[in-house]
């Protein structure tokens, strides 16, 4: 008796590995792409990516998944919910098939159709690697609120998600906008605003936590850019408003009542700008190009508030600023003028190449985020041209993005999942400009992770390496309230 | 005798846990109820893996899927008195260790158990703590066995560690009678259990980095808010009338209402609410305590609690504001000490299916679908995701216009631009200008949006009213055309007269007048 059950055992144990091995037998064929969660059908992914785990969306009891490289090699997996490939195997996987694409041949079971065979779906690997790792936000969308939030940083070859700071150390605080130098994680600029608010200035090891507000500025540096020498950061300095839309397709907005840019310069510890970036009118989101020689903003003609504000329309503008002499040019260039097309331009992030702006352009104001029709475009600072992103936008909300530091990708902040909640996509770009299907930032289980979750991914930002701080020496300083007061000085 | 002694222990403790359950069941059901609409617990391995990158991570864990049980009261009551229980029997046991005899330790163990039944009294006390202490009480019985004073004292720090990672705050309870017991029945040389305790406690502070969380935080864990010890009948009472708010009682939260007789400001909101869903607001308003504008509208706000924040979105949600109800429901939601909440969650999905976003409802009927008492609800609702009548979305505008979170008047008035057939919208207009006092406002509106409607001025309009006319020195036909009834004409001259007569003094007027617009008008003080 013993003997026929050890040997039944064996064979069945034996039919589950080969029934592993080879594939589905009889399984129908189906003419679709299969159902799954995230879309990776058609997406360019660099070749240091961490898995691109899949769930099946419809009600299927298992999944068995063939991925077959173009140049070589092949994983299984045969699971019951998602297809979780192992780190190692998929790490060499990618990097055997750099540069080509893979096919993904998905089965799944289902209690009354039994096995389907779906058309396989390619995913192509970019040789060029992405920035290690993620720098992002974790908070409710849309809200100015005190309560819990974070800073994370995701290490894009691993599932690994380090806290950089969440407020829980820091009760009653919000932290917001963290920004670094081209990528580096050496220098970083974060703000924490609440009662032991102040702007942490991180150089190598050095960390100082400052008071920007001066009296000649109307409030604290906000919005942070960081000159590619790591010698300045300029801001905007803001006053808004939070205002409530009353129909049912347009939520809210956040409206500056006055807004600056000013340059901050911390080896003096003093504040620069110039007349033409603190006028009447509101100036706002800069950044430096590469090669820190213009800066470019945001600005837009005065409006009354809140009565006119379907008439605030931000262009995009440039002007000189010479490092050497921290002096700013004479005049100001309308590079785009989105007021004249009826749109408004957010967030203008020069590649790290010098050949484009990216820039969110949508209907009106600067609250990109709730405004649907928001999405990506570039402008090309070789010729002046201007092209829409259509590889890249959706439906739903494309606002923040960034540049990983070799200028090949991307990444943005999109609603297109379910409207509400902010996921970061990643897509890239070839010298001839094409640009690639984004991709959601992989997950364990995505379906589950991303249903679940109540909290946005908000201002994602590449960095080369882990931001290494003292957490106990920041959290002493916060603490501690002293806060370094800074200098205004009008050039 | 002995064994009588024992029965005598036990009777009490059965007694009063009866006693416990009891007074959860019928007098105190309302605090338990809100602690489960305050928390969400998925049936999910990711929310199961969120618990452990904080302490506590077992007792939260399992304090939260007992607590989805609070959904009635009976479970609440049920859960709550065994847990009391449960703890009773381990601190008698723990007593007992201590060479103390059966009826005293009985009656110490009483002490904490009282103690632990106050806490379950406040608004926001976890049962993940309760269950953070019988953990650290069965760890202390467990660690005791051991007879080796070497072994005794050398496991303490890594039983410290895990207790700690698995109970919180209970690792004091646990040092504490690790280190009582240590003296007076293992070690004789002090030093050699002080440092342990000394090492044991500082262990919280060096986690925390770890944990992300501060030093308060470190050895409170899992509780998250103030501890208070108070038995509070009058939030209870507040409660009942947000709980059948939710059930849309109207009747029962005018009749508790009635009952209380609460000066408070967000029972009164409750009850307008109630008295506008019953279409008796215009005519009731007065019959209830009313501080001022404020009890129509919970503010959101950095002054106002969480709580408040949480209830807010009830009126905005009726009313047909949805960005509002969103907003308040959102922030109710992040500001909840778990950060998650059925109630809000339910709220949201309901929210997005009246503005037709069926994406984002989706998202909150998933999530819902994951827990164990509101899956049917979610799955019902997701039949509405794609219907075309909804019965809120006529109430929200269709002309766009921004408006300042805080500026009620101006949102009213966008609701009726758009439909001026929203009747709760308009009674909350006139009933904001009448408890703001602002008679040429409320006329304003009045003349605007009520006058052309064919029915029976209301009495509390029809006081503000006359009010408005007699200062413009209205005629008697401008009154009839009004429709202000005869009855409300005659009031109005017996009270100017008897106002007259009182100098000022509202004692006199209390009685008759007291309900009436003219008496709020004249000795309310307005709180903000």
């Amino acid at each position: 008796m013993k003997k026929i059950l050890l040997i039944t055992t064996t064979l069945i144990a034996l039919m589950i590995w080969n029934g592993c091995k080879r594939g589905v037998p009889n399984a129908d064929l189906s003419d679709t792409l299969p159902p799954v969660f995230p879309d990776y059908s058609g997406v360019t992914v660099p070749v240091n990516i961490t898995p691109l785990h899949f769930q099946m969306t419809d009600n299927a009891t298992r999944m068995y998944v063939k991925a077959q490289g173009a140049k070589s090699g092949m994983l299984e997996i045969n699971h019951l919910k998602s297809a979780a490939f192992k780190l190692a195997q998929w790490k060499q996987f990618l990097e055997e098939n750099a540069g080509d694409s893979l096919s993904f041949t998905v089965y799944a079971k289902y209690k009354d159709k039994g096995w389907i065979q779906y058309l396989p779906f390619t995913v192509y690997v970019n040789p060029v690697p992405v920035n290690q790792y993620l720098v992002y936000r974790l908070i409710a969308p849309g809200y100015e609120v005190y309560s819990k939030m974070g800073i994370y940083q995701r290490d894009l070859s691993s599932f690994k998600e380090i806290p950089l700071l969440e407020n829980t150390l820091i009760p009653g605080n919000c932290m917001n906008c963290h920004s670094f130098t081209g990528n580096n994680p050496d220098n970083m600029s974060l703000h924490i605003r609440g009662e032991l608010g102040g702007t942490i200035i991180k150089k190598g090891e050095e960390i100082e936590i400052l008071n920007t507000k001066t009296k000649e500025t109307a409030g604290n540096c906000v919005y942070p850019y960081w000159h590619p020498s790591g010698d300045f950061i300029v801001y905007s300095v803001n006053q808004t408003i939070q205002v409530f839309h009353a129909i049912r397709d347009e939520r809210i907005e956040v409206i500056d009542l006055a807004s600056d840019v000013v340059v901050y310069h911390p080896e003096s510890r003093k504040i620069i700008s110039t007349e033409l970036l603190t006028t009447n009118d509101f100036e706002t989101f800069p950044s430096f190009s590469p090669d820190g020689k213009t800066l470019y903003f945001s600005s837009s003609a005065f409006q009354k508030i809140p009565g006119n504000y379907k008439e605030i329309r931000y262009n995009l503008c440039a002007i000189a600023f010479d490092p050497k002499t921290m002096t700013f040019g004479d005049h100001v260039d309308t590079l785009v003028n989105a007021a004249a097309m009826g749109k408004s331009i957010s967030y203008a992030r020069p590649s790290p190449d010098g050949k484009y702006i990216m820039f969110t352009l949508f209907d009106y104001g600067n609250f990109s985020i709730w405004h649907k029709e928001a999405d990506l475009w570039l402008y090309d600072l070789r010729d002046g041209s201007l092209r829409e992103m259509k590889e890249v936008n959706s439906d739903d909300v494309e606002s923040y993005h960034s540049w990983s530091s070799e200028g090949t990708w991307f990444v943005f902040s999109s609603r297109r999942l379910d409207g509400l909640y902010t996921r970061p996509f990643f897509a890239c770009i070839n010298e001839e400009g094409e640009i690639s299907k984004p991709f959601l930032l992989p997950q364990k289980e995505p379906l589950e992770f991303y249903n679940m979750t109540f909290f946005s991914y908000n201002v994602p930002e590449f960095v080369t390496g882990l931001v290494d701080w003292d957490l106990g020496k920041v959290e002493k300083m916060l603490t501690e309230g002293k806060r370094d007061s800074i200098e205004y000085r009008n050039k | 005798m002995k064994h009588k002694g024992k029965w005598m222990e036990w009777l009490a403790a059965g007694t009063l846990t009866v006693t416990a359950f009891l007074f959860f069941l019928f007098l105190y059901p309302y605090h338990n109820l809100l602690k489960e609409q305050m928390t969400l617990f998925l049936h999910t391995s990711d929310n199961f893996l969120s618990y452990l990158n904080k302490p506590a991570w077992l007792t939260s864990y399992a304090g939260d899927l007992l607590t989805q049980f609070y959904i009635t009261a009976a479970g609440g009551a049920v859960i709550v008195s065994l847990s009391l229980l449960t703890e009773w029997l381990l601190f008698r046991k723990v007593f007992r260790s201590f060479g103390m005899l059966s009826a005293p330790a009985s009656a110490m163990a009483a002490i904490p158990v009282a103690v632990e039944f106050l806490f379950h009294c406040g608004l926001h006390y976890p049962l993940s703590s309760t269950l953070s202490t019988l953990l650290a009480l069965g760890s202390f019985l467990l660690i005791i066995r051991i007879r080796n004073r070497h072994l005794y004292t050398w496991l303490f720090l890594p039983v410290f560690a895990f207790v700690y990672y698995l109970a919180g705050h209970g690792v004091i309870i646990f040092t504490a009678l690790w280190l009582v017991f240590g003296l007076t029945r293992i070690v004789k040389n002090r030093l050699l259990i002080f440092i342990p305790a000394l090492l044991g406690m500082l262990i919280p502070l060096l986690l925390r980095p770890v944990f992300l969380i501060s030093p308060a935080q470190a050895y409170k864990y899992p509780i998250k808010a103030p501890l208070s010890l108070n038995i509070s009948f009058t939030w209870e009472k507040i409660l009942a009338l947000d709980y059948q708010t939710q059930k849309g009682n109207w009747f029962k939260v005018i009749y508790l209402a009635q009952q209380y007789g609460m000066q408070n400001r967000v029972a009164s909101y409750y009850t307008n609410l109630a008295l506008s869903q019953s279409d008796l607001l215009g005519d009731w308003l007065f019959l209830f305590y009313q501080p001022g504008p404020g009890a129509l509208f919970l503010p959101v706000s950095q002054l106002s609690t969480p709580l408040t924040i949480a209830f807010s979105n009830e009126v905005f949600f009726r009313l047909g504001d949805m960005n509002m109800a969103q907003h308040s429901a959102m922030l109710g939601m992040i500001f909840s000490q778990n950060h998650r909440s059925s109630r809000l969650t339910k709220r949201l999905a309901e929210i997005h299916i009246a503005i037709g976003d069926a994406p984002a409802a989706e998202k909150y009927l998933g999530l819902l679908e994951k827990t164990l008492f509101y899956r049917k609800w979610a799955r019902e609702q997701r039949t509405l995701l794609h219907a075309t009548d909804v019965p809120l979305r006529e109430k929200i505008p269709s002309v766009d216009t921004v408006r300042l979170a805080d500026d009620y008047v101006n949102a009213l008035e966008i609701l009726l631009e758009s439909n001026p057939e929203n009747k709760m919208a308009l009674d909350y207009l006139l009933c904001t200008h009448i408890l703001r006092k602002d008679i040429p406002a409320f006329r304003e509106a009045y003349d605007k949006w009520f006058v052309w409607r064919a029915e029976t001025i209301p009495v509390v309009y029809a006081q503000a009213l006359i009010v408005s006319l007699y200062r413009e020195g209205a005629s008697d036909e401008a009154l009839q055309a009004y429709g202000i009834p005869y009855s409300v004409m005659n009031h109005f001259m017996e009270y100017t007269n008897a106002y007259g007569k009182s100098g000022g003094d509202p004692a006199p007027l209390q009685e008759v007048y007291g309900n009436t617009f003219w008496f709020y008008y004249h000795f309310a003080m307005l709180q903000q």
